[in-house]
């Protein structure tokens, strides 16, 4: 095993870690504040992947175009979210967490029925834009640029949600109610009010994580469960509902994903599971377990 | 102001208030007093309708305020300060006493966060402290503090002196009586502390098992011994 194999083992664990953050950043944010685990979220993803592929096509013709359909997307999926908060959500805050699970999946079904509908059941395929195309080469390293983007997006969004919940009086507030909505709701605040804005903030990740993660892959109705898994799998490491642990966590499945592709090549995804089972026994609540978000 | 009127509160099945009345006007001082379990929390929160169920009839300004929400509550100048404090851990004192902005009623201007916090002079060096690192004393302070912070037209004060040392209920005391005279706002007050109660509050109501049993001055309950061996021994 030669050291470029390792370094590239590291980065494109990196890329993939990074892919499984864009969309259980979303998943945990929900979590987090309104304690919801959201089967649909795969869903809205898809959507969001989908709308992208609607704006741009198969060839994106820039990568301003590219990310600006994601952007769309988000926007998109953002409406979808308040639909789905008002029909669905909104309706279930005070029942048993069971019935929620049962509608968020009815949500999932009914989501990919959609889809079906609208964009067919055909496979698509989108090549990334031009200067995310190639690839970067360091003596015998070689990295597709496009992996790269994914790390830089999955940092950016990181940081961005770092910044909102811990550094501005929106995250404050947020954390206020994900903490204790009862006495938020005594002070004054508008608890469901901020619990709607949260819904609509997932689901635009949701959305946003659809158009990044768009190219090099395989547009089709079941793309919403390849990475709910390994998103969901972080969400729970990284202690749910919390955005420092998921993205931890999706660096650290990432990598054992990548890394295990080198070791034992026969058996993909063995070791992530394996990873898993000994953590949650070892750590049940988490990396970063605990009231806040 | 504020007129509870025979009303009923469950926890699931179980009752726990049975036909409670009371009324609280203008700036006025009012204590409820009762044994650990006589439905005092219970009352206070159905007041604010944040957790029981309650059957019968809550006006506020001769409104009844139906099935409004928790939120809508505070921001009539209803304050409630639960007998746990809950502040919030994750912001500073400053930071929890601007989380009750939001409470403030339409053209009302409210004091700044700092305006507050210099009315509770324990609390002003404390004011960058994280809401996680305070003591019990100092939580109290900090969540009569966030409470008054909204400019309410009444505070509901739940146990305040459960678990503080004399020296800093006798503060409490004097905070109290001095930002609701400055303030204008009203007093509702549950505490076993005979004390503070009496320090705080012109009048009082006795509960037991859910009923109101007694409601008037001071001086009348001392003029009933009886009340007091029957509804407060231990």
């Amino acid at each position: 095993m030669a050291l470029t194999d390792i370094l590239f083992a590291l980065i494109n664990g990196a890329a993939t870690g990074s892919a499984v953050f864009l969309v259980a950043a979303g998943l945990t944010l929900i979590f987090g504040i309104l304690k919801i685990l959201n089967f649909a979220h795969g869903a809205f993803f898809m959507i969001g992947a989908y709308v992208a592929y609607s704006i741009i096509g198969s060839n994106p013709s820039s990568l301003h175009v590219f990310i600006a359909a994601a952007f769309a997307a988000a926007a998109a999926v953002a409406a979808l979210g308040f639909v789905a908060d008002r029909l669905v959500l909104r309706r279930l805050r005070h029942v048993d967490e069971a019935y929620m699970l049962i509608a968020t999946f009815a949500v999932l079904l009914v989501c990919t029925g959609v889809v079906k509908l609208i964009w067919g059941v055909n496979y698509a395929s989108i090549n990334p834009p031009p200067l995310l195309d190639g690839a970067v080469t360091a003596g015998s390293l070689f990295v597709p640029s496009y992996s790269l983007f994914v790390i830089a997006a999955g940092l950016f969004v990181f940081l961005g949600l770092e910044l909102v919940i811990h550094r501005t009086w929106i995250g404050k507030l947020l954390q206020a109610v994900a903490s204790d909505s009862w006495m938020s709701g005594v002070l004054g605040i508008n608890v469901p009010a901020a619990l709607t804005v949260t819904v609509i903030a997932s689901f635009a990740l949701a959305g946003l994580a659809g158009g990044l993660l768009l190219a090099n892959q395989t547009l089709s109705p079941i793309l919403g469960e390849s990475y709910l898994l390994l998103a969901f799998m972080a969400v729970i490491i990284g202690g749910l509902g919390n955005v420092r642990g998921a993205f931890i966590a999706s660096l650290l499945l990432g990598t054992i994903e990548s890394g295990s592709s080198l070791v034992i090549p026969n058996m993909p995804g063995m070791a992530t599971y394996i990873f898993v089972i000994l953590f949650l026994l070892a750590k049940p609540q988490g990396l970063i377990g605990g009231r806040h978000i | 102001m504020l007129s509870v009127d025979r009303i009923d509160a469950f926890y699931g099945d179980s009752q726990i208030l049975h036909g409670v009345s009371l009324t609280v006007g203008e700036k006025e001082r009012v204590a409820v007093v009762g044994r650990n379990g006589a439905g005092k929390s219970t009352l206070f929160k159905s007041i604010l309708n944040a957790g029981p169920r309650v059957r019968g009839r809550i006006a506020w300004e001769g409104k009844d305020l139906g099935a409004m929400p928790t939120f809508r509550r505070a921001r009539l100048g209803l304050s409630l300060v639960p007998e746990d404090r809950r502040i919030f851990d994750h912001v500073t004192v400053l930071e929890n006493i601007a989380m009750a902005r939001y409470a403030a009623r339409p053209g009302v201007e409210l004091e700044a966060p700092e305006a507050v916090l210099a009315r509770f002079p324990m609390l002003v060096p404390l004011k960058d402290r994280m809401g996680g690192r305070l003591s019990g004393g100092q939580q109290q302070m900090v969540a009569v503090a966030r409470a008054i912070a909204g400019r309410p037209r009444l505070m509901l004060l739940d146990e305040p002196t459960e678990g503080l040392a004399p020296v800093i209920v006798e503060q409490l005391a004097r905070d109290v009586n001095t930002v609701c005279r400055e303030t204008g706002s009203g007093l509702l007050l549950s505490e076993q502390n005979l004390w503070f109660a009496r320090q705080c509050t012109d009048r009082l109501f006795l509960i037991d098992t859910g009923r109101i049993v007694f409601d008037g001055l001071w001086q009348d309950l001392d003029d009933n011994p009886d009340l007091k061996r029957r509804y407060l021994a231990l």
